[in-house]
């Protein structure tokens, strides 16, 4: 019978260090249960919450069942109830310039001027901080960091102030009204200068330099560019010199100003730009081989380019100036244009040799024309000829009679003309002066038969039509 | 020495391009009028001892008309032709004398092969249109036979201006001063000579 009695104690013993384990402790946490500790305790699990596991229970709860938390919240939150005699301080904002349009570089200093007539022991500290209005903007945003009064920090009238010192636009892409306000915590409560005084001033209060609100305008002034002062040199280069865009950009509010230099090819497309920030009455320069502006396949092109400016807000675009034009890479080297009368008296009627000389050492079918040029005859074509591909310098002769009779007694030049360009970037040689042509007129001399010809002749005809005449109307 | 010099400037005066032109034409209006004068004179001359019978001009002047013979009229008319063509090459040749209006103007056809050829021509054509008629003028004047021979004459005293004018077109724009005067010589007294029956018969019948 003892036994029995044992048996059934042991065995309900064992059920009741079983249904012990297999419960769970009221309010445990519902996730992770690392860092609390348990106990059991009439057969209760209880466990203990450190304040780590609270905080991270409030995020989830805050998360999972916002409706709940909120009143867990509210069984939390504990009323303040300020004392009878206290009184809520007055803060307005002091700004001194009496100027209401700003730029967006300026530098605003605006104060918070506080009167708090609460007795020491009443006062709380006072948190304050700096709101901004900005353009086309509904809503307030804060500036600058949060100013703190003490309860000590008052003067014998009790007031005290504090400062922002502060340049908020600088950044703004925008301009128009922007409005200020300061808001303040006393412990209490959170107010704002704007609004907690709208019974007592329902159309703000604006007294002097204090403000409930503070409106500003801000403004701006479009940066500068003198189109006369755009220059880029040289204005004749290769594509890989360092050719520069010079220009002075001014900004009357100094704002930095951002400078975008575009190239244009002779088809009238932007070939490539480039852009710098710079500050207001800074020469710029853009240094074409750094940018990387021009490659060889642009050689022999003419491009334009103009500018395209703007502060933030504002943007402008110069007039489009050309340059550079572009040298093409060299592909023969020419020397010595000579012209050689027939004989030294430089008549009209003669025989020209002109002479080049041509070192070609790449291209195949280079052709060469000659042109001479007189007042009466500018720039006229005589010949031309082509030559091929050689590493020897050659000796191009062009035998002409490149003058008429009207030419004489004026001075003549003349160039080449050339399929390639030269070690200049040229297609031609400049203007080479031939010296005087003679003011003869008459090639023949007396002595040729052909003027006896052309004398004899009208001589014998006047003989014989004074015979003719006579015996026509003399008999 | 200087006397001579002086002259010689002189003359140089006398050919440039207004007073040269100017005397040739002077000549030749004061032959024109030489003519008229004789004729008149001789008209009333007549009128005067005709005892009042009527006399016609035309008639009277069919009655003073006597040919000077054909080679003289050829060689005259030739002449006439050959002063207008000398005239033209001295003066209208080459740009000395009028540097707007000659023949140099249009170079490409004055230094063509034919150059000088055409400009004969075409000076001759309208010369030989005036000179045509101008012989007959000398059928009312008593002309001897040295004279006559002197008239004729002048042909090749202006074949020699023409050839010296040719000459300094050829070494245009340089030119050959003394040749000029010659040139200018040959042609104003060949003009003068031309004319001088018609000034000599116009003396005669006024003195």
């Amino acid at each position: 019978m003892k036994i029995s009695k044992l048996i059934i104690f042991l065995i309900i013993f064992i059920y009741l260090i079983v249904c012990a384990y297999g419960a769970d402790g009221p309010g445990g946490p519902s996730g992770n249960n690392a860092g609390s500790s348990g106990s059991s305790s009439g057969g209760k699990h209880i466990v203990k919450l450190n304040l780590d596991d609270m905080v991270e229970n409030a995020k989830k709860w805050k998360q999972q069942d916002p409706d709940k938390f909120d009143e867990f919240k509210e069984l939390l939150h504990i009323p303040f109830i300020p004392p009878n005699e206290y009184k809520t301080p007055t803060v307005f904002i002091y700004y001194p310039e009496n100027e209401t349009e700003i730029s967006r570089n300026d530098k605003l200093t605006i104060y918070a001027s506080i009167a708090n007539d609460n007795p020491a022991e009443v006062r709380s500290d006072l948190y304050l901080w700096l709101e901004v209005k900005k353009p086309n903007s509904n809503n307030f945003t804060r500036i600058d960091s949060q100013r703190v009064v003490l309860t000590n920090e008052y003067n014998e009238r009790n007031a005290s102030s504090r400062c922002w010192s502060c340049t908020p636009f600088d950044d703004s892409g925008e301009i128009g009204n922007v409005s200020f306000r300061i808001g303040f915590n006393d412990m209490h409560h959170t107010y704002y200068t704007d609004t907690m005084y709208s019974k007592r001033y329902p159309d703000g209060y604006h007294k002097g330099n204090f403000h409930n609100e503070l409106e500003l305008e801000l403004i701006n002034f479009p940066p500068e560019l003198d189109d006369g002062n755009m220059k880029v040199s040289p204005s004749l280069a290769r594509y890989n010199d360092p050719i520069k865009y010079q220009v002075q950009v001014v900004d009357a509010d100094e704002d930095l100003i951002n400078v975008t230099l575009h190239v244009i090819d002779d088809q009238g497309r932007e070939h490539d730009n480039a852009t710098q920030m710079v500050k207001s009455g800074t020469n710029l320069t853009f240094i074409a081989n750094e940018y990387g502006f021009f490659a060889e396949d642009d050689s022999g092109k003419n491009f334009s380019y103009y500018y395209s400016y703007d502060d933030g807000v504002a943007s402008k675009t110069s007039t489009n100036k050309t340059g550079p034009q572009l040298l093409s890479s060299p592909k023969i080297w020419v020397s010595n244009p000579t012209a050689v009368p027939e004989d030294k008296n430089n008549y009209w009627w003669q025989n020209y040799r002109f002479h080049l000389k041509v070192k070609n050492p790449d291209m195949d079918n280079l052709t060469i024309e000659l042109y001479t040029n007189t007042p009466n005859h500018p720039e006229k074509f005589q010949k031309s000829t082509t030559i091929d591909a050689s590493e020897e310098l050659k000796e191009v002769s062009f035998d002409v009679k490149p003058f008429d009779v009207s030419d004489a007694d004026h001075n003549f030049s003349y160039y080449f003309k050339y399929s390639a360009p030269d070690q200049d970037s040229r297609y031609y040689t400049p203007f080479v002066f031939g010296g005087a042509i003679n003011p003869k007129i008459i090639k023949y001399p007396m002595s040729s038969p052909i003027i006896w010809i052309n004398v004899v002749i009208p001589l014998l005809i006047v003989l014989m039509a004074g015979i003719l005449i006579e015996r026509r109307f003399y008999r | 020495m200087i006397i001579i010099d002086q002259a010689y400037s002189l003359l140089t005066n006398i050919y440039s391009n207004q007073v040269g032109t100017g005397l040739f034409l002077f000549l030749l209006l004061m032959g024109l009028g030489s003519h008229r004068l004789y004729i008149r004179k001789v008209y009333e001359m007549v009128v005067q001892t005709s005892n009042g019978s009527q006399i016609s001009k035309k008639g009277l002047l069919d009655n003073m008309f006597k040919p000077q013979g054909s080679i003289f009229s050829a060689t005259i008319i030739s002449a006439w032709i050959l002063v207008f063509v000398a005239f033209a090459y001295y003066y209208f040749l080459t740009s000395h004398f009028f540097p707007s209006y000659n023949y140099f103007r249009v170079e490409s056809l004055a230094s063509s092969p034919l150059g000088f050829l055409f400009f004969g021509i075409m000076v001759s054509i309208p010369s030989g249109l005036v000179s045509a008629f101008l012989p007959k003028a000398y059928c009312y004047y008593e002309i001897s036979r040295e004279m006559k021979i002197l008239m004729m004459s002048t042909i090749p005293v202006l074949m020699t201006s023409i050839f010296i004018s040719a000459y300094q077109g050829t070494i245009f724009p340089h030119y050959n001063l003394e040749l000029r005067t010659m040139a200018f010589l040959a042609l104003f007294a060949s003009q003068v000579t031309l004319l001088w029956p018609i000034y000599k018969g116009a003396w005669e019948v006024t003195r």
